[in-house]
């Protein structure tokens, strides 16, 4: 990663300051927001209960679709799929593991193996067959995976008969999913893991520098001898395989297969990509960056949660904070390009 | 020399006149107490190498940048040019070396970019706009068909376009960046003629060039740049060209080009090509020896890029057998072409050949395999040893090996693009116009560069439209006219308007 000591820095020295901050601006926001709702609400809102599960908790569904999203990003497209893949996947696992059918008839719970075993399966596929179409067939990544959505969230509907699938297996899914350790929940685990491989795919691996040189100068990348399609298909493939492994975390907390649950991920992860972003100098998709994107939004919406504002104003505030943090970078970048 | 439509007695008065500009950015001053003056009906020259604040300086006239020290006058009168807008109100147009030509927009289109369209009834009245189109191209003596859509006009056309816009503004003052960059000999003096007409219509262009020929062919009078002061100017007629290299690189030059080693009969071929035929390219046959330089000459459009793009693997050809070191060799992508041994350095380094990232990143482009810990993780010391070294072979100036390459001059983002290729040892290495918008002294290294590479024992092909680089360091020239190879000429014996006139295939 390149310091921001390092590029020509024009302009006053209150700038350089600016730009030698950036990397840390993403935490000291993060700080400040958390701060003022703590200091706003000591006893609700400092509590480990509100910041383990109620915070750290409830993004862990995001945080998996985010990483994975950014990896998407960093070739330079973006995948609208991921609440469908992540929607499809789990439908297929959950009518082998409930313990009721749909109609509501007890039944005997097939294999927890095989359930897992589908529901990555069919997330692969889904990334798989974006990928070739955009990649390989050249759709654009917003025609392809805006259909596919479509494809993935009504396929699993028709699987599921429209309805959430109930009691799944208590036993190794359900508890686990719901469980902690040393009063983390599970959950976070698994969020911190997909988040680390993503973390060390990008920034420590041949294929991780092939992304960035694809998404930064694609013909470049093609005359420097990577094959282009592949990688861009290999990052769809993980994004359908990390979609996947969402839907499955969330209907084991749930102990529900609910189809519709996935489907707002999708545009929270862009946009905490996009914050992640604008917390670097040269504005490219990166890890650490989409994490605390990710955990920003959450403060920010728990925090909301504890005021008195109406439900319909705390949503709008948070997207226009998502605005206010992006517009710096676009702006010197405007500022650039004049 | 120049422009005849100026009486040489009393030069008229300063059109446009800087003072002491200074520019920095950060710690670093890239322009320091900077003057010029720009007379109506001249041409000025702005020499200097990659580097030297000639770019700042055209941004600081056309508005882009604001100086932090110095004024700007016009007639006389200091103005305020704070953004480009500004500048192109005061009269000034400036044709930057990528020019902006709107694909799929007419020429005509063009030309009244970002201006008031003719209307009636409230909409666009095309035809008024054509005609208006027609005239401007006329006043440059040119005849182009302007409901054409932009993006199928030759180079030479679109710098036209571009001159036409400028005059649309009654520009007085007409700023060319390197305008000939991407123009074959024929056309370049096509835009000569052009600017000696603005010129004795009383503008004042400033022109900025690495070509010292031409600069001697258009300019009247010249401004040198060195690390951001002035260190010579005045009349390109009282100057010669060794003494403006000198004054450029601030040291006398040895050989420009490195020697021709002894000839040791018929060399091993490394690279043979049979019947290579693309959509330019037809039926072209060619044999390369280890340790040969081979150029290809040939006005743009003649296939010499194509053919190179296609041995490159970077275009697939329509027919045609290629064998490298004796096996057959069909390249799908560059990558198979890189793993049979082949090396492609293409035109454009910004746009096919960097990533907007750190120096270090862009030379381990090829080699991200060679450096990891079983195969999975990047082995980070090693691949930045590496990086380092081939950065120091290639003598890539640099603060350090993490600075992003979009912030090096246009040499130095060549040397990466090179150290990039040279990285995989091909032994088959092909060049397209590898120091187009280059400096003289870097021009220098990239030479010698290449020799020793082919003395190594690989075999070489350049593509360039630089005569006198041909000339200078290849083995043997092959011509290229309509997709056809024409000719071999001898370096030794063979000179420059030999050359061209064997690019337009005329009799001598």
């Amino acid at each position: 990663m390149s310091t921001a000591a390092d590029g020509a820095a024009p302009g006053s020295v209150l700038v350089r300051v600016g730009h030698r901050a950036r990397p840390l601006a993403g935490m000291i926001a993060l700080l400040a927001v958390f701060g003022l709702f703590g200091a706003l609400y000591p006893s609700t809102y400092l509590t480990r209960t509100n910041v383990l599960s109620n915070i750290l908790g409830q993004v862990t569904f995001l945080a998996i679709v985010a990483s994975v999203q950014t990896v998407v990003m960093v070739i330079g497209e973006f995948d609208l799929s991921v609440g469908g893949m992540a929607a499809l996947a789990t439908g297929a696992a959950a009518t082998i593991i409930n313990t009721q059918t749909i109609d509501g008839q007890p039944k005997a719970p097939g294999s927890l193996l095989v359930a897992v075993l589908l529901c990555l399966a069919v997330g692969l596929a889904c990334g798989a067959a974006n990928g070739l179409l955009v990649s390989f067939a050249g759709i654009l990544a917003f025609v392809a995976t805006l259909a596919m959505n479509e494809v993935y969230q009504n396929l699993a509907a028709y699987r599921t008969k429209g309805k959430p699938v109930y009691s799944l297996v208590k036993n190794n899914f359900v508890a686990p999913g719901q469980g902690e350790v040393w009063g983390i929940p599970n959950r976070l685990f698994v969020a911190a893991g997909v988040a680390l491989a993503v973390l060390v795919l990008l920034d420590h691996t041949p294929l991780g520098r092939r992304m960035y040189a694809v998404g930064g100068n694609i013909d470049a990348a093609r005359n420097s001898g990577i094959n282009v399609r592949r990688v861009k298909w290999i990052a769809f493939v993980i994004c359908g395989f990390g979609s996947a492994i969402a839907g499955l975390t969330q209907a084991a907390y749930l102990g529900t297969a609910n189809l519709t649950a996935p489907a707002p991920l999708m545009l929270q992860s862009i946009a905490a990509v996009f914050i992640g972003m604008a917390f670097l100098r040269d504005g490219r998709p990166n890890l650490p960056g989409t994490m605390i994107g990710v955990v920003l939004f959450r403060v920010l919406e728990t925090g909301l949660n504890q005021t008195s504002i109406d439900d319909y104003l705390q949503t709008v505030i948070t997207w226009i904070v998502v605005i206010v943090i992006v517009l710096p970078t676009a702006i010197s970048r405007v500022r650039q390009s004049r | 020399m120049g422009s005849d439509g100026q009486s040489d007695d009393a030069p008229a008065a300063e059109r446009l006149t800087v003072r002491q500009a200074t520019k920095r950015f950060g710690g670093v001053t890239v322009l320091d107490g900077v003057d010029l003056a720009l007379r109506p009906g001249r041409v000025h020259a702005l020499l200097g190498e990659n580097g030297a604040g000639k770019s700042t300086l055209i941004k600081i006239l056309s508005g882009v940048l604001q100086p932090d020290d110095g004024t700007v006058s016009l007639d006389g009168e200091p103005v305020e040019l704070t953004t480009p807008a500004v500048a192109l109100h005061h009269g000034i147009a400036t044709l930057y070396q990528e020019l902006a030509i709107v694909p799929g927009l007419s020429v005509a289109e063009n030309i009244f970019l970002g201006r008031p369209l003719p209307t009636r009834a409230g909409l666009v009245h095309f035809a008024e706009l054509d005609r208006r189109a027609a005239v401007l191209l006329e006043r440059l003596g040119q005849h182009v068909d302007v409901g054409r859509d932009a993006s199928r006009l030759s180079p030479v056309e679109m710098t036209m376009t571009a001159i036409a816009r400028a005059l649309s503004t009654d520009a007085t003052v007409l700023i060319l960046d390197e305008p000939t960059a991407a123009l074959t000999d024929a056309e370049t003096s096509r835009l000569f003629e052009v600017i000696r007409r603005l010129v004795a219509d009383g503008v004042a262009v400033l022109y900025v060039s690495h070509r010292l020929e031409e600069v001697k062919a258009i300019a009247d009078d010249y401004t040198m740049l060195r690390n951001g002061r002035v260190v010579a100017g005045g009349l390109v007629g009282e100057a010669t060209i060794p003494e403006l290299v000198r004054a450029m690189v601030g040291r006398a030059m040895d050989a420009m080009f490195p020697d021709r080693p002894a000839s040791a009969g018929a060399p091993a071929a490394a690279l043979a090509i049979r019947g290579l035929t693309g959509r330019r390219a037809i039926e072209v046959d060619l044999e390369v020896g280890r340790g040969e330089i081979v150029g290809i000459a040939g006005l743009a459009g003649s296939g010499r890029s194509e053919l190179i793009r296609m041995i490159g693997g970077a275009q697939r050809p329509r027919h045609g057998t290629m064998t490298v070191g004796g096996q057959t060799y069909r390249p799908r992508s560059v990558a198979e072409a890189q793993a049979a041994g082949v090396g492609f350095v293409p035109q454009e380094r910004r746009a096919d050949g960097l990533v907007p990232d750190s120096i270090e990143r862009n030379v381990n482009l090829t080699t991200l395999s060679r450096f990891t810990h079983g195969r999975v993780l990047i082995a980070r010391r090693p691949a930045r040893r590496h990086a380092t070294g081939a950065a120091d072979d290639i003598g890539v100036r640099r603060r350090s090996i993490d600075q992003p390459v979009l912030t090096l001059s246009g040499g130095n983002q060549q040397k990466v693009v090179l150290a990039k290729t040279l990285a995989t040892h091909p032994t088959v290495l092909l060049l397209d116009e590898p120091t187009r918008g280059v400096d003289v002294g870097t021009k220098r290294e990239i030479y010698h560069l290449i020799r020793r590479r082919a003395d190594a024992g690989s075999a070489v092909i350049v593509v360039s439209s630089e005569l006198p680089e041909l000339l200078g360091l290849c083995d043997r020239i092959l011509v290229m006219h309509d997709g056809r190879a024409v000719s071999w000429h001898d370096p030794a014996s063979t000179t420059e308007h030999d050359l061209l006139l064997a690019c337009y295939r005329t009799a001598a």
